[in-house]
């Protein structure tokens, strides 16, 4: 009975142990952004290349939020996706859902990759998960569009994204630990996690600079695990 | 105290377990302890240089009988079946594991015994068996083992006519981690971009590793990342490569997909209820069937 009243207590109080302060636990109001980087990656089918990428948020009003994300790879693949959140207060942490669409163009392999996903997610200050659903249909360019070998279709596909920050979001620089099977530029399959770092620096009201790496093993959990891809970003966004 | 000691004890005990049972290699699945795709193909091209690569004289229409997670462990029958299937069938001149050929730690070599004991009595001269190599075949620095019985994980085989026309082309790779390595993928590029050239009636790639799964996807095996998985179609398409054969889901799967067939093969393991193989008829098209073992 004492575990249970604790187990309570904690479920109850828990928004207020992951926020910094006890009396202002609310997040930051989202600001319109925009957001250039440049990144190095390697992995062991395309070898060394960069990528450049653009993201803009556009928070229309306080419970709906859009993102959008652009990529283009000198690998010769082209990404571009789009998220609607719509999201709101709870007395312990903010809710928020997203519904993303992410196309690929993977002119290199004359395929394009489109996935849809949905999911759900719950942030507090030190922490952030989301959990959902995602679809995937690939296609081959210049293939018969009606014919059964033009694509194939992964219609579902679990999503999950754990976040740590180490200081609360309110502060002017933070780092941020992620395990998730997905980032802005990709969705990969349900066993197939990425690892990423970050850390963030605000500069001054406006100016916000980025320093992230991410690392994509192979094989985990039903292979014989290896490293697979690594990937470092670095960038800058501006605050409206 | 004692009490609050439960659920910590209950958690190590839990862990203790799983890192004690034989058949989980907790370590590699993590952090793979056998060599790496890299290190085992130049060792595999090693052998092939001095081994050469096999040319099967067969006739023009002949049968090739594929199995693969057989996981063996402490029995052997659905293996034994199999390979006492193929061998009295004197259409089939050959048969193809598609890897998992044993399920945890020393078993390769009960594996082998078992193959050698069901061909006793068999017709002579129908015991080629080519293999893949799979998961757990590498798990618990096996790969030192498996190379034992079986010194390639990554080749080439055809099959022409006692005249000598080209008929089947077969290429084997190693997917055991997910990925092909650098190396090896340069290596399947070369091959495919060479030997397609030559003339053959069909080009078969055979491996462990499924490339897509429809069906509840993902939900049971990981395969291939991404980036690999656009690569690896692109390529068997642009030298259209007919059929990838692959194990490793347990679970039939049959996609097409950019001119090529990708076919996932039901677990051929003891325990499963329901244990197929499949037998491939080739001849100027190919036709496929799976065929159940009884228990």
């Amino acid at each position: 009975m004492r575990y249970r009243t604790l187990l309570l207590l904690l479920v109850l109080t828990a928004g207020r142990i992951f926020a910094a302060d006890s009396t202002n636990w609310v997040l930051p109001e989202a600001r319109y952004a925009i957001t250039a980087r440049v990144e190095y990656a390697y992995n062991k089918s395309w070898g060394h290349f960069a990528n450049l990428d653009a993201q803009a948020l556009l928070p229309i009003n306080k419970h709906f939020e859009m993102n959008v994300n652009l990529q283009a790879s000198f690998k010769n693949v082209y990404t571009a996706g789009v998220i609607l959140r719509p999201k709101f207060t709870l007395p312990v942490g903010e809710m928020f859902f997203d519904t993303e669409v992410l196309y690929k163009a993977v002119l290199r392999a004359n395929q394009m990759d489109l996935v849809t996903a949905l999911s759900l997610g719950w942030r507090f200050d030190y922490l952030s998960v989301q959990i959902g659903s995602y679809a995937r249909v690939m296609e081959n360019y210049g293939r018969e569009w009606n014919s059964e070998e033009a694509y194939n279709v992964e219609p579902f596909n679990l999503l999950y994204r754990l976040e740590v920050f180490v200081r609360p979001q309110s502060c002017n620089w933070n780092i941020n630990i992620v395990f998730s099977d997905y980032d802005d530029f990709q969705f990969e399959r349900m066993w197939q996690p990425l690892f990423m770092l970050g850390g963030r620096y605000d500069i001054d009201e406006h100016w916000r600079v980025h320093l992230d790496a991410e690392c994509k093993p192979t094989g985990m959990f039903h292979l014989n695990a290896a490293f697979y891809a690594a990937t470092v970003r670095a960038g800058f966004t501006y605050r409206f | 105290m004692k009490m609050r000691i439960i659920p910590y004890a209950l958690c190590v005990m839990t862990l203790g377990l799983v890192a004690c049972n034989p058949n989980y290699d907790m370590a590699g699945m993590f952090n793979g302890s056998s060599e790496r795709a890299d290190k085992r193909f130049d060792e595999s091209m090693a052998y092939n240089e001095k081994a050469g690569y096999a040319h099967l004289i067969v006739p023009e229409e002949y049968r090739v009988y594929v199995c693969t997670d057989t996981h063996v462990d402490s029995t052997t029958h659905n293996l034994e079946q199999f390979v006492k299937r193929y061998k009295s069938d004197l259409q089939c001149p050959f048969a193809l594991h598609l890897g998992d050929l044993v399920n945890a730690n020393n078993n390769h070599e009960k594996f082998f015994k078992a193959v050698a004991g069901a061909a006793v009595g068999m017709p002579v001269g129908k015991d080629t068996m080519f293999y893949a190599v799979g998961n757990h075949d590498l798990y618990f620095n096996q790969w030192e083992s498996y190379k034992r019985f079986v010194p390639t994980s990554t080749y080439w085989f055809d099959t022409r006519t006692s005249k000598g026309k080209l008929l089947d082309l077969y290429i084997c790779l190693d997917s055991g981690e997910g990925t092909l390595g650098v190396k090896p993928l340069d290596w399947l590029r070369h091959v495919l971009e060479v030997k397609s050239q030559e003339g053959y009636r069909h080009i078969i790639v055979f491996t462990h590793t499924h490339m897509f799964k429809q069906d509840d996807s993902q939900g049971h095996t990981s395969n291939y990342s991404m980036e690999e998985t656009y690569d690896i179609t692109a390529l068997l398409s642009q030298y259209h490569v007919n059929m990838y054969w692959s194990g490793h889901d347990h679970s039939r799967e049959i996609t097409h997909y950019g001119g090529v067939t990708y076919i996932v093969i039901d677990a051929l393991e003891d325990p499963v209820e329901k244990p197929f193989y499949m037998v491939a008829e080739m001849g100027k098209n190919i036709h496929y069937d799976f065929v159940a073992i009884e228990k």
